[in-house]
C-alpha cells in the first residue's frame, strides 16, 4: 500500500516535470568550440538561452526587478569552469520600470580549464541553471544540459565543432574594457559621468546607453541623458537610492551602435569611472581639448575662437570704445583740453600719451603672460581682484580729484594741465596720462574687447601681444589723432577762466569712482576693508592738503611730509586690506530680474538644466562698470521681470569680484577672459545650446532672448 | 541679430524635445525624509491615511500572489510570522497591491480578503492600488517591496526583505531579514543600520501607458 503511495507520487511528480516541461519559456543548451578536448586546453564553452517570444531573462544586474542566471557545473575531476561572461544585455521596459536582460537567444560564455592529466577517453560536461524568465509575470526555471567530448592527446589533434563559429563571434561581441578615461560628480539628485574622447573615437555614436553594473549609485533609467561635449561624452543620470554613502567609483557597461566597415555594430565596453568630486565641466576644461569644447556662439554670429585678423580688428573698436568709459572719460577729456592750449607742442605730447598708453598695455599683457605661464586661470580685469590694487585705485583716484578740486597742484602735472604743458616735465606728464588712462580703463570690459581677449588669452604668447598692444592702439588712437591734426584740435573752445571750473566739475566723476571703488573693496573684504580704505583715503586728504599749503608759501617740512605721510597711511592701510577676505562674497549684484539669485555652481547648473529648467547666468563683479549699468538699465525692467517670471526662469549669478577659478573656467569655455558675460541656457534638457547676449544690454535685448520658444514648451512628449 | 539667436535656439530646443521629451522631476522617497503622504481604500473598503497613524510605526509590504518572490516568503511562511510579530508589537502592517486591472496580483476586495485567509497572512488591512498612485509615490518597484516609517512620519527603511535575491525559498533560511532587523532597532530607540537596500523580486505590475 506505501509502496503503491509511492509510486503514485513519484507517477505525479515525473508528470508535473513533464507538462513543466512543456510549457518551459527558456531552454537551455550547451555547447563547445571544440569537438574535442586535450590535457591542459582552456576552451570556451557557451550555454545558450532560447527564451519565448515577449519573455526575458536578465543580466548580471537585472535593472528594476528580476535575478540573473545561475549556473551549477557538474564536471570531471580536475576540469574548471569560470564565470559567466555576460553578453550585452537590452533594455526591457516594462511600465515604468526598467530591467535589463535578453530576448530572443543569449549565449554566455565560460571558460572550462581541462586538467594537465586525463586518463579517460571521455568527458560529460554538465551544466544545470536556475534562471527567472519574465514577460508581465515571472517565472522561475531550471534547466540542465549535456555535451561529451572525446578526449585526444594533444592540441595538433583537437577539432573544431560545428559551433565554433557562433562562439567565436559571441566572444568577438563581448564587452571589452573601456579606452576611453572616465570621471563623474554626484550629488543629491544627479550623477554626472563623462568620458573622454569618446565622441571624438567614435562614429557614428548612435544610442550610447550605460548599463550601471552595481545597483544604488544611479537608477536604471531606459531613456538617459547623454550629450556630447566636444571630443567627450557626458551622460547625466539620476542619482539611486543609495545615498548615505558617497559612491568611490562608478562602474558599468557602455553599449552603443556604430558601424565597422559600413556594417552596423553593437559595441560594448566595461568602465569604472572614480568620483572626482567637482564638476566633470570644469575639469573638461583644464585641459586643452576642452577649449575647443565651448559650444556657445555669440550673439553677433562669433565662434568662440575668432581668428586673428578678426581678434585684431575687435581689439581696436574696443580700445576705441573704452574710451567713452566713465572711468577715463573725465581724464581724456582734461587731456584733450590741455592739448588744445597749446597746438604747437600737440604733435610730441601726443606721441608722449600713445607711448604711455602702449607700454602700459605692454606691461599688462606681460603680466598677463607671466600669471598664464605660472598656471594661474587669469582673466581681464583680473589686477581688481587684488584688494590691495583697488585700494591703491581709490588713493590714486583720490588724490587725482583733489589736484581737480584745487587743494593742491601737481607738480608737472600727472595730468599735464595748464602752462605745466609748456615744461619739459609735461611730456612725462603727457606719459603718464596714458598709464593712467590705461589703468583706469581695465575695469570696463568694452563691447567688442570680450571676444578678442578672449581669444588672446587662448593663443600663443605671440598672438597675445599682439592683441592686447591691438587693444592699446584703438585706446589711444582718438587722443593720437587729435593731437597730430591741429585742424581738429583748432575746433576745441578755446582755454579761458571756464576751464578752472570744468576742471572742478570733473572732479566729481573722479569722487564718484572712489566711491565705487570702496564699494568694491566692501564686496571684497567686507567692513575690514572700508576701515582700511577709510584710513588710506583720509591719509592721502591729509596728506593733499598739506601739500597744497606748502605750495602756497607753507613750510619746507609740509611739503617734504606730504608724500612721506601718504606713503606712511597707504602702506597701513595696504597692511590691513591684505589676507582679509569677505567671509561670504557674492552680494555684488546691483539688481536682479527675480527676487532672489542663486549662486552660480556647475553641478547646479547641470542639476536645474537636467530638470529641463531655463537658467540664466549672469557672469559679474563688482569693480565691472559694464555689468553694474547693464545690471541696473536692464534686468530690473518691468519687462524683463516680466520675462523671467513667465517662463521660470532660474537667475544664477557668477560673481567674479575676487578670483574663482571655477568661474574662470566657465569664461574661457565661453571664449571669454573676463566680465561680462550673460548667457541663458533655455530649458529642455542639458544639450540645448545656450545663447551668449551681447555685452551692452537693453531691457528689450534681454526679454527678446528670454522670449519662449514654442517648441521647449511642448509637454508631455514621450521619450522615445 | 536676434533673429539669428532665437532661430538656433529653436532649433536646439526642437532638437532636445525630439532627444529627450519632458522628464517631470517628482520627489522621491528618501530616507528621514517625511514618508510621501497617501491615501488608500482596503480590501473592506477602509479608507487609509498614513498621516492618520502618526504615532505608530507602519510597515508597507508591495505584495503580488503570484510572483515567485512573494510566494517563497509566503510558502515558507516567512513573511506572515513577521506580520504577526510586528501587528503584535503595535505596528500598523499595510500590504499594498498595486497590481493593475488584468494583471498579476491584481485583486477586488473579497478575493484579498480569501488570499489572507487561505495563506493565514496577517497584515493590518490590504490596501488595494490598482491604479498604481501609492506604489508610484513611493517608487516601489518590486514585490516584495518593503518601507517602515517611523512614529513621526519619516521613512526609515526601504527595499528588500532580506538579503537573499532569490525566488528559490530554500533560500530563506539563513537570509538576513532587513525588515526584522529594522523593526528590532526602532523598537530599542536605535537608528537603522541597514535604511536603503535594493529591492528584488517580480516587477511590480503597474498600469502600463502612463509614464
Amino acid at each position: 500500500m506505501l509502496q503503491a503511495a509511492i509510486l503514485l507520487l513519484g507517477l505525479f511528480i515525473v508528470g508535473q516535470a513533464a507538462i513543466a516541461q512543456e510549457d518551459r519559456k527558456v531552454e537551455l543548451s550547451l555547447m563547445s568550440e571544440t569537438a574535442t578536448v586535450h590535457p591542459g586546453q582552456t576552451l570556451r564553452l557557451a550555454v545558450k538561452q532560447t527564451i519565448a517570444p515577449g519573455w526575458h531573462t536578465y543580466w548580471i544586474n537585472p535593472g528594476d526587478a528580476g535575478e540573473p542566471m545561475v549556473l551549477d557545473w557538474s564536471l570531471p575531476d580536475g576540469f574548471r569552469a569560470g564565470p559567466i561572461e555576460w553578453p550585452l544585455p537590452e533594455p526591457i521596459p516594462v511600465s515604468s520600470l526598467t530591467n535589463y536582460g535578453y530576448t530572443g537567444e543569449a549565449l554566455f560564455l565560460v571558460a572550462l580549464t581541462v586538467p594537465e592529466a586525463l586518463s579517460v577517453e571521455r568527458v560529460e560536461l554538465s551544466v544545470k541553471g536556475r534562471w527567472l524568465v519574465c514577460e508581465e509575470v515571472c517565472i522561475p526555471e531550471e534547466g540542465s544540459a549535456k555535451l561529451t567530448l572525446s578526449v585526444v592527446s594533444g592540441p595538433a589533434e583537437s577539432m573544431l565543432s560545428s559551433r565554433a563559429a557562433t562562439i567565436a563571434a559571441a566572444q568577438k561581441a563581448l564587452p571589452l574594457p573601456s579606452p576611453w578615461p572616465a570621471s563623474f560628480a554626484a550629488d543629491e539628485r544627479l550623477v554626472q559621468l563623462e568620458i573622454k574622447g569618446l565622441a571624438q573615437a567614435v562614429t557614428p555614436l548612435n544610442k550610447p546607453m550605460l548599463f550601471p553594473l552595481e545597483w544604488g549609485i544611479v537608477k536604471h533609467e531606459r531613456v538617459q541623458k547623454v550629450s556630447t561635449v566636444g571630443r567627450d561624452v557626458r551622460f547625466e543620470l539620476p542619482r539611486g537610492d543609495l545615498k548615505n554613502v558617497p559612491p568611490a567609483t562608478l562602474k558599468g557597461l557602455l553599449v552603443f551602435e556604430t558601424e565597422e566597415n559600413g556594417v552596423p555594430v553593437r559595441k560594448g565596453y566595461w568602465l569604472e569611472a572614480a568620483n572626482t568630486g567637482m564638476a566633470p565641466i570644469a575639469t573638461a576644461l583644464s585641459s586643452p581639448e576642452g577649449l575647443d569644447a565651448a559650444q556657445g556662439r555669440d550673439a553677433a554670429g562669433l565662434d568662440a575662437g575668432i581668428g586673428l585678423p578678426l581678434a585684431l580688428l575687435f581689439a581696436v573698436l574696443g580700445g576705441l570704445i573704452l574710451n567713452l568709459m566713465p572711468c577715463v572719460f573725465p581724464v581724456l577729456s582734461l587731456k584733450a583740453l590741455s592739448l588744445a592750449q597749446n597746438p604747437a607742442h600737440g604733435r610730441s605730447h601726443g606721441l608722449a600719451y600713445f607711448a604711455g598708453v602702449m607700454a602700459s598695455f605692454a606691461a599688462l599683457a606681460g603680466v598677463m603672460l607671466a600669471l598664464q605661464a605660472g598656471g594661474s586661470a587669469i582673466g581681464w580685469g583680473f589686477q581688481f581682484q587684488s584688494p590691495l590694487f583697488v585700494l591703491l585705485m581709490a588713493a590714486l583716484f583720490l588724490a587725482l580729484a583733489l589736484s581737480l578740486s584745487g587743494v593742491f597742484t601737481l607738480g608737472g602735472g600727472l595730468m599735464g594741465l595748464g602752462d605745466s604743458l609748456a615744461r619739459r616735465g609735461g611730456l612725462q606728464g603727457s606719459l603718464f596720462t596714458g598709464v593712467l588712462a590705461a589703468i583706469a580703463a581695465t575695469p570696463c570690459t568694452a563691447p567688442f574687447m570680450g571676444a578678442a581677449l578672449g581669444y588672446a588669452l587662448m593663443r600663443p604668447a605671440g598672438e597675445t601681444v599682439l592683441i592686447v598692444l591691438a587693444l592699446g592702439l584703438g585706446f589711444a588712437l582718438p587722443m593720437l589723432l587729435l593731437s597730430v591734426t591741429p585742424a581738429l584740435l583748432r575746433r576745441l573752445p578755446r582755454p579761458g577762466a571756464w576751464m578752472e571750473t570744468l576742471k572742478q566739475v570733473l572732479a566729481f566723476p573722479l569722487y564718484a569712482t572712489v566711491g565705487w571703488l570702496v564699494w568694491v573693496l566692501s564686496v571684497q573684504t567686507g567692513s575690514a576693508g572700508v576701515l582700511a580704505a577709510a584710513v588710506a583715503l583720509t591719509g592721502v586728504a591729509f596728506a593733499a592738503w598739506l601739500y597744497g599749503r606748502s605750495q602756497q608759501g607753507g613750510a619746507l617740512w609740509a611739503r617734504a611730509a606730504a608724500p612721506v605721510t601718504a606713503l606712511a597711511v597707504l602702506i597701513v592701510a595696504g597692511g590691513l586690506v591684505q589676507g582679509v577676505r569677505a567671509p561670504s562674497p557674492g552680494s555684488s549684484v546691483a539688481a536682479g530680474p527675480v527676487e532672489t539669485a542663486e549662486p552660480f555652481s556647475q553641478r547646479r547648473l547641470a542639476e536645474l538644466r537636467a530638470q529641463g529648467r531655463a537658467v540664466f547666468v549672469n557672469f559679474t563683479a563688482a569693480w565691472c562698470i559694464t555689468c553694474k549699468v547693464n545690471e541696473t538699465v536692464a534686468f530690473s525692467a518691468p519687462e524683463v521681470k516680466q520675462a523671467f517670471a513667465d517662463n521660470r526662469i532660474v537667475y544664477m549669478t557668477a560673481d567674479w569680484t575676487n578670483y574663482d577659478p571655477e568661474i574662470t573656467a566657465v569664461l574661457r569655455s565661453f571664449g571669454r577672459a573676463g566680465v561680462p558675460l550673460y548667457v541663458f541656457y533655455p530649458g529642455g534638457g542639458a544639450n540645448v545650446e545656450p545663447v551668449i547676449l551681447p555685452q551692452l544690454l537693453t531691457p528689450g535685448i534681454v526679454a527678446a532672448s528670454l522670449k519662449p520658444q514654442p517648441l521647449t514648451q511642448a509637454k508631455g512628449v514621450k521619450p522615445q | 541679430m536676434m533673429t539669428r539667436v532665437l532661430k538656433t535656439t529653436g532649433i536646439a530646443a526642437f532638437a532636445a524635445v525630439l532627444a529627450f521629451g519632458a522628464t517631470p522631476a517628482s520627489a522621491k522617497p528618501e530616507i528621514g525624509k517625511p514618508a510621501p503622504a497617501f491615501t488608500g481604500v482596503d480590501s473592506n473598503g477602509k479608507t487609509w491615511t498614513l498621516a492618520d497613524l502618526r504615532g505608530k510605526t507602519v510597515v508597507l509590504e508591495w505584495t503580488n500572489d503570484g510572483c515567485p518572490f512573494v510566494k517563497k516568503h509566503y510558502i515558507t511562511g516567512n513573511m506572515q510570522g513577521l506580520q504577526k510579530s510586528a501587528t503584535a508589537d503595535g505596528i500598523v502592517w499595510l500590504s499594498v497591491i498595486s497590481s493593475a486591472e488584468g494583471t498579476q496580483g491584481y485583486a477586488k476586495g473579497p478575493e484579498a480578503n480569501k488570499l489572507t485567509e487561505e495563506r493565514d497572512a496577517a497584515p493590518s488591512a490590504v490596501i488595494l492600488d490598482p491604479s498604481g498612485e501609492i506604489g508610484k509615490a513611493y517608487d516601489a518597484q518590486t514585490t516584495p517591496h518593503m518601507y517602515i516609517v517611523g512614529k513621526d512620519g519619516t521613512l526609515l527603511y526601504m527595499g528588500a526583505i532580506d538579503d537573499n535575491p532569490s525566488s528559490d525559498p530554500a533560500t530563506i533560511k539563513g537570509a538576513k531579514n532587513y525588515v526584522s532587523l529594522a523593526l528590532a532597532e526602532i523598537k530599542e530607540g536605535k537608528p537603522v543600520s541597514t535604511p536603503v537596500t535594493r529591492p528584488y523580486g517580480c516587477s511590480v505590475k503597474y498600469k502600463s501607458s502612463t509614464s
